[in-house]
């Protein structure tokens, strides 16, 4: 680190030293359109008689060496060239006009390290500007870049009540990994962002920047083998008049509706279910056992009347008042409401010649579905340049995000939704109890013996469990640039960023947890040794990091030549902190909790059995990541016609246990374009630019849970109370990091008038190395999967975009269209890696993978559909030819080659269309999106999980009663006895497996804006009002099972949001 | 402009050959590469892996001590016990083999200890650790090899020991060393000699019975020659063994309602382990009504050994109070070694009183008759059948069976009774040796046991 840190200091010095070298005055300048006034980037700034100039940066500034007395011309495609006489001056800031005639959209890519204007790229970038970003609104930034990003995919399979029904994971081109993480990089400000993006405001974002083939990403190397995305904040622009800018939002969100999901069984068809289980006398070994199991109130009732205490006619009408109860309605009104999401955001920006300014505040508040819970958010941002000399600029940002949410209420898919009867608040209004994890009829014997309240109250419970966390995040940056001479310049960039969160969970002395458990650990003479007090958790994080990056840049144009090229060398250290705090009996008013706890003695529990209390959770943990990379990238243009570029990259880590000589990988990629329309024999008229260019190149990636050596991690041996050590990897001397080789071939044009516009792309992914499960024999004591750089895969498609103007008259109008294909395949794995078991447990769950030679990483597989026995009802399963309903034998001889392979479940065919209108001041845009080519699975009647735990579908009703049945249905019938496989047979069969071919109208966005242009008595520069909606639904689906393609199993559709804003400028 | 570059060029090479220190942290703290003597013994205190569900159930699964009926039999999700209960030819249709798996992660760790003795040059501060780890680490390597032994491989005899297949012999923790079986001698000389080998180095008593100490390496030399029917060195390595820890605990000090009467780790445990898991077979299952039906009234394991509820009988007896079953040595099993070696080596009447100060212990006070007797045949046959009652769903049952097949006036032949079939099981048939996974198969291409 000492050696790293001299170097800067080495560059730094050489920096200042060299500038007393130069003998020439350098002239600055910003470069704005004079249509809108924003700064115009990548703009040919030429010495007139000499082959020499520079481009313009990201901000239209230019610094150009030359002669007192000299001519200069601005060009820019788009734009008529200006030449003026410099006459001395040292700064030139000139307004260039747009010519229709010409092309115009040239934009710029920043990388994270350069920024590159589109007809010097030879790789994929794409570019994702202001104005779309503020097309919708939400929170996050990543979620506004669904549907309106070239080849960029959210997976959402896992989106439902386990994550949460916004969860998704990211895909740029598909994925090639089959063990290893799949999303791609996202850079905030220059590095790699270490903390939760969605913290961030989109506010605050100028523009994003998606890098999708190797040469684009090779800057970024060993993590850039799935893409790379770029943010860049918005900073404040030199010879800019303070500009005030005021956003404001607010979002509501429909309420969950929970009669969408299938996995639910109404109560009268419930109670029909547990009526014929009581009768098989189902029930009678846990209502006789002396550990007072659980039993739905329905049982219990059926019990009562068994017993003789409840009458026919008591036990008809308390059944009909339970059937009169739905919980979803319950849950809906007690536990849920409309989301409201509001967000304010207040910026201020402006700036001098020699001095910049960006500062923005934010807060935003989310009232949450889930009633009670609330996420609140206050960013603030500072940027400032100075240029104290010519040749230097000095930039610091101060961003500070602050987040903090209460997560007290109740969600649908626990305990207190399990009973379709199950209702939270009586006729009288009062909190009713549910049951919970003991009996009701044991429970209501608590109080009279000693014991505190044992009823469950799901209501009463958000009262008493506090959950809170928060979370704060500070990033600094440093940027400093130097610049020897007008070629050759040095950067030096660093960011500290440091994030601090804390999770705590008060559960209330009277909350259920606690007194579930004194009252458990009540003895028998009444002496409590659980304490009656509140438990408290804490959870604390740190994490700091910190990235210093050094870099050359050298910028020349001789003549037909124009070179740039830069290098450096980088470094980061990331050191997490994590601790853990739980205390017993914690007294909120005196802060004082339990500390004489005898955790080593086993007591006798009521109802039945023994046990030591269990000892509070707490712990420490540490984890440091270091990296250190060096990079280097050139690219030559010969008259504007002929491009090359190249660029090589080489990453180490501190992957703990992987030898020295494997820790770094050379990663690099090149590339070619050329502009055929420059040339002169070409002569189309109609499209007067096209262009080709092709990569190919080299990224990585790291699966930091493999090791090398054998490794171990220490905990305390719960029976012994001794340190002991935990195998974690038996080692594998042979690890290796991910490599993905990339080709990518694109074409841009663009026709007369600006008509239709777009490019298309192909690719092709060969994933080598790829870390997959492999077969290991037990008897070498290993017994975790066992995962080498074994597995190959391919992955390749095209992506397509086109925009077109289809301006009539007044009506502006214009369409953005993506379409991008792409399918990724197993060239190469061990499909023996996974067991009979393992194999069983994979069919049915939604992103488990089966690797199979030749289909898809993302493939579904089912059982073969032979339908159902006319008799019985019963499912037929095929062995040796004959049909039979033998359901063990057949799925424990279940080989790979019996499934069926249905295809991919992430969309391979993904797209959308995005209209823009513009009349006057009124704007509307609308986004439809498609998806196609993939599968589903939906879930189907599983009587095990009726029968054991409750879980009821809805095709119950639709099941095979008597023969003849089985010509309508091919729902199984109820069993006699409840049968595992008999139920896989069904819900892993064909016939689950639907199309997810779907039209979904994304988004409507409908704005008014007023301009001081239009409407001189404005006191604003810029008014603008809008209205949006989002998710408003499906127009057509291939499926006919109702359900969203993209949310099967998720139990509410993701609701429709509608916002209002405004956004002005003063 | 030149020598900037030139100069930025050589200052990146000199980088690059500094990072590496800087890269040479750990990434996590919690992770350790075992290599100093504290990392090694916190292997080999890993009690889940060492102690806790480490050796064979299949023994257990076997015997016929319980029973089930057939539709409790049809609704077993595990197919080891459906096809275990029947002695069927194929055991495990493809699943997981826990009596192969978790025994053999044991020996991985007790590898990775003594590989990493290897590389510490004790100091004479460092020697009695060094040797203590070393001991354990031979032991419990040792003890699971003895215990896969009674599994898959033939009973001991001396006269095919050198060509009957013995197990895997893994003495390397590399994975990418390719399985063999070594033969039935080479096993049992093995687990000898590591005993041997250990016996100096283990400390007279450890601080907890999860570790061995020189009481448990005595038992289990003890435990080896009684399979290989060298009753004399038995007996001595028993003696040995007692002459450190014999105490034994008085049933009538327990409580007989508690879920489970005995302690973990109690102060007759001399070394502490569990089977693979058969609880969801022997909650399913009942205990058989004739052994039941045998522990007289006044015999104190009939109401601590069993649960006599609704109508049902199942097995708590364990000495690990849990689910989980004792397989490890306690000092009832030594002393009914010693009786046994001592009946058979023409010492009736010492044999029976050996046995008779055991069983003092487990009837209610005062009601226990001594035996008598001075016929050897009649004491072995007396002391045979209380250690199999003293000794049950310990694993150890199975191990008698087989050694007892080649004795044809104790050899018995098991039946089972499913579904309208008998199955039976004779005395010393192929079927006493359980085949090796299928995956081990598979993966090495070793060869498989003759069903």
């Amino acid at each position: 680190m000492k050696h790293l840190l001299l170097f800067f200091n080495c560059t730094l010095w050489l920096a200042i030293t060299a500038h007393g070298q130069t003998n020439t005055t350098i002239l600055r300048g910003v470069v704005t359109s004079e249509t809108d006034g924003q700064p115009l980037p990548g703009v040919n700034v030429i010495i007139k008689g000499t082959p020499n100039g520079v481009i313009t940066d990201y901000n239209g500034e230019y610094s150009l060496s030359c002669p007192d007395q000299s001519t200069i011309s601005f060009s820019y495609i788009g734009y008529e060239t200006i030449t003026i006489e410099r006459n001395g001056r040292t700064t030139l800031h000139i307004q260039l006009k747009e010519n229709i005639e010409l092309l115009s959209g040239v934009e710029i890519y920043s990388t994270g390290y350069q920024e590159i204007p589109l007809d010097r790229a030879t790789g994929s970038f794409e570019h994702i500007d202001q104005e779309l970003i503020q097309r919708s609104t939400g929170t996050d930034i990543i979620s506004r870049l669904e549907n309106v990003t070239s080849g960029l995919q959210f997976d959402k399979r896992l989106a439902g009540d386990t994550y949460g029904d916004t969860y998704r994971n990211l895909r740029i081109r598909g994925i090639s990994g089959i063990d290893s993480d799949n999303s791609p990089l996202i850079v905030v400000d220059n590095f790699p962002y270490e903390g939760d993006i969605n913290s961030i405001n989109p506010n605050t974002i100028d523009h994003i920047t998606v890098l999708k083939d190797a040469a684009a990403a090779s800057i970024w190397g060993a993590r850039a083998a799935n893409g790379v995305i770029v943010i860049t904040t918005k900073k404040g622009q030199t010879n800019q008049p303070m500009k005030i800018s005021l956003n404001s939002n607010i979002t509501w969100v429909q309420q969950p509706d929970f009669h969408y999901t299938p996995d639910f069984l109404p109560s009268k068809d419930f109670i029909e279910v547990e009526q014929t289980l009581f009768d098989r006398g189902y029930y009678d070994s846990k209502a006789n056992s002396y550990r007072q199991y659980p039993l739905s109130p329905a049982v219990e009732l059926l019990l009562s009347h068994r017993d003789g205490s409840l009458s026919d006619q008591e036990l008809d009408a308390q059944l009909y008042n339970l059937s009169q109860f739905d919980v979803r309605d319950q849950a809906e009104k007690y536990f849920y409401r409309p989301a409201i999401y509001q967000q304010y955001a207040l910026s201020l920006q402006g700036g001098t010649s020699k001095h910049t300014y960006f500062i923005a505040g934010g807060y935003d508040h989310n009232a949450l579905s889930i009633d009670g819970n609330n996420k609140e958010r206050f960013t603030l941002n500072v940027n400032n340049s100075i240029r104290p000399i010519e040749a230097l600029n000095v930039a610091a940002a101060i961003n500070i995000n602050h987040n903090q949410q209460t997560s007290n209420g109740l969600r649908w898919g626990n305990i207190e939704t399990k009973y379709p009867y199950n209702h939270f608040v009586d006729d009288q209004g009062n909190w009713s109890s549910v049951v919970n994890d003991i009996r009701l009829t044991y429970a209501a014997l608590a109080t009279e013996e000693g014991l505190l309240d044992w009823s469950y109250r799901p209501m009463q419970e958000k009262h008493f469990n506090d959950v809170s966390g928060q979370n704060t995040e500070y990033r600094i940056d440093l940027n400093t640039d130097y610049s020897f001479t007008t070629e050759l310049s040095v950067g030096i960039k660093y960011q500290y960023q440091q994030i601090q969160g804390t999770d705590e969970q008060i559960l209330d002395k009277d909350s259920y947890a606690v007194r579930s458990r004194v009252n458990r650990y009540t003895q028998a003479d009444g002496s409590r040794v659980f304490p009656y007090g509140a438990i408290r958790s804490n959870e604390f994080s740190q994490q700091a990091a910190q990235a210093l990056r050094s870099q050359i840049s050298y910028n020349k144009r001789i003549a037909k030549h124009r070179i740039t090229a830069l290098a450096g060398a980088e470094a980061r250290n990331i050191k997490q902190t994590q601790q853990g705090l739980q205390v017993y009996g914690y007294d909120e008013e005196t802060l004082i909790f339990s500390t004489d706890l005898d955790y080593t003695t086993r007591y006798p529990l009521r109802p039945a059995g023994s046990l030591w209390i269990t000892p509070p959770a707490n712990y420490f943990g540490e984890t440091l990541d270091r990296y250190i990379s060096y990079f280097a990238n050139t690219s030559y243009m010969l008259k504007d016609t002929y491009g090359l570029s190249a660029s090589v990259r080489w990453d180490a880590s501190n992957l703990f246990g992987v030898k020295t000589n494997q820790k770094g990988v050379p990663l690099w990629s090149a590339g070619a374009s050329w502009n055929i329309s420059n040339e002169t024999f070409y002569n189309v008229n109609w499209l007067p630019y096209l262009r080709l260019r092709t990569t190919y190149g080299y990224n990585g990636n790291i699966n930091k849970s493999l090791t090398a050596y054998p490794t171990a991690s220490y905990t305390v041996d719960n029976i012994t109370n001794l340190s002991k050590a935990i195998l974690r990897s038996p080692g594998n001397p042979q690890l290796r990091w991910e490599r993905v080789s990339m080709v990518n071939v694109g074409v841009d044009f663009e026709t007369n008038d600006q008509r239709v516009a777009g490019s298309f792309e192909y690719y092709d992914k060969f994933g080598t190395d790829m870390i997959a499960d492999t077969p290991i024999d037990p008897t070498t004591g290993f017994l975790d999967p066992y995962k080498t750089n074994f597995a190959e895969t391919r992955t390749s498609g095209f992506d397509i975009q086109i925009h077109t103007r289809n301006t009539i008259n007044d009506w502006k109008w214009s369409t953005d269209i993506l379409c991008s294909y792409t399918s990724n395949k197993i060239r190469k794995a061990y499909p023996d890696a996974i067991t009979s078991s393992s194999l069983i447990s994979r069919l049915t769950l939604n992103t488990a993978i089966i690797p199979i030679d030749g289909n898809s990483i993302d493939g579904i597989y089912s059982l073969p559909w032979v339908g159902l026995n006319p008799d019985n009802g019963n499912p037929q399963v095929i062995i040796e030819g004959q049909q039979s309903e033998e359901y063990r034998d057949y799925i424990q001889n279940l080989q790979l080659e019996d499934l069926i392979y249905n295809g991919p479940s992430v969309a391979p065919i993904f797209g959308a269309i995005r209209n823009n209108l513009s009349w006057k001041n009124i704007g509307i845009s609308f986004n439809v999106s498609w998806k196609s080519g993939y599968y589903f699975r939906r879930s189907g009647i599983n009587y095990y999980d009726l029968f054991e735990s409750a879980a009821g579908h809805k095709e119950y009703v639709n099941r095979w009663q008597n023969p003849g049945d089985e010509a309508h249905t091919q729902v199984p019938s109820m069993p006699e006895i409840v049968d595992f496989n008999r139920d896989l047979i069904y819900n892993a069969s064909e016939i689950l497996v639907e199309p997810g071919d779907h039209i979904r109208l994304e988004d409507i966005n409908l704005s008014y804006a007023l301009t001081q242009l239009n409407t001189p008595k404005l006191p604003f520069s810029e008014l603008r009002v809008f209205c949006y909606a989002r998710n408003l639904g499906i127009l057509w689906q291939a499926s006919k099972s109702g359900l969203d393609p993209d949310y099967p199993n998720a139990s509410y559709r993701s609701p429709r949001s509608y916002s209002i804003g405004l956004n002005a400028t003063f | 402009m030149k020598s900037i570059k030139i100069t930025y060029i050589i200052l990146l090479f000199i980088l690059t050959s500094c990072a590496e220190d800087w890269l040479d942290i750990k990434n996590d703290k919690q992770l350790v590469v075992p290599s100093t003597l504290q990392d090694l013994q916190a292997l080999l205190d890993n009690t889940e892996v060492m102690n806790f569900s480490s050796t064979p159930a299949l023994g257990v699964i076997c015997n016929t001590d319980y029973y089930l009926t057939d539709q409790e039999w049809q609704t077993l999700a595990d197919p080891t016990y459906r096809n275990g209960y029947i002695w069927a030819e194929d055991i495990y249709q493809g699943e997981t083999c826990y009596s192969w798996n978790f025994p053999y992660e044991v020996i991985l760790y007790a590898n990775l200890a003594l590989e990493g003795l290897n590389k510490i040059n004790p100091n004479d501060a460092s020697q009695s650790e060094w040797n203590q780890i070393k001991g354990q680490a031979l032991f419990y390597r040792s003890w699971t090899f003895f215990q896969l032994a009674q599994v898959f491989c033939k009973p001991y005899n001396a006269n095919t020991a050198a060509t009957d297949l013995g197990i895997p012999l893994k003495l390397h923790s590399d994975i990418s060393i390719t399985t063999t079986r070594s033969t039935v001698q080479q096993t049992y000389d093995q687990i000898l000699h590591d005993l041997q080998q250990s016996l100096p180095l283990l400390p007279e008593s450890p601080d907890i019975a999860t570790r061995p100490g020189k009481a448990a390496a005595h038992a289990l030399l003890a435990k080896t020659h009684l399979q290989m029917s060298n009753y004399q060195l038995a007996l001595n390595e028993a003696e040995e063994c007692l002459k450190i820890k014999n105490e034994l605990i008085d049933y009538n000090t327990l409580d007989s309602t508690a879920n489970y009467p005995f302690e973990r780790m109690n102060s007759e445990v001399i070394y502490q382990s569990t089977m693979a898991p058969t609880y969801a077979l022997l909650s399913a299952g009942q205990v058989d009504s004739t052994l039941f039906q045998s522990y007289q009234t006044d015999d104190l394991r009939r109401v601590m050994y069993f649960r006599n509820e609704e109508n049902r009988i199942n097995f708590k007896g364990t000495y690990d109070a849990s689910t989980r079953q004792f397989s490890g040595i306690a000092v009832d099993e030594v002393i009914l070694i010693k009786a046994e070696c001592l009946a058979r080596l023409n010492q009736p009447s010492v044999a029976i009183n050996s046995l008779n100060q055991l069983l003092a212990k487990r009837w209610k006070s005062n009601k226990f008759i001594p035996y008598q007797t001075a016929e050897v045949n009649q004491a072995l046959n007396i002391i045979l059948e209380e250690r199999h009652k003293s000794l049950i769903f310990r694993g150890i049952r199975w191990m008698d069976l087989r050694r007892l097949g080649s004795d044809p006036n104790r050899a018995v032949t098991l039946t089972r009774q499913l579904e309208d079939k008998t199955y039976t099981l004779p005395p010393l048939h192929s079927r006493y040796t359980l085949p090796i996974p299928d995956e081990v198969i598979e993966i090495s291409g070793i060869q498989q046991n003759v069903r």
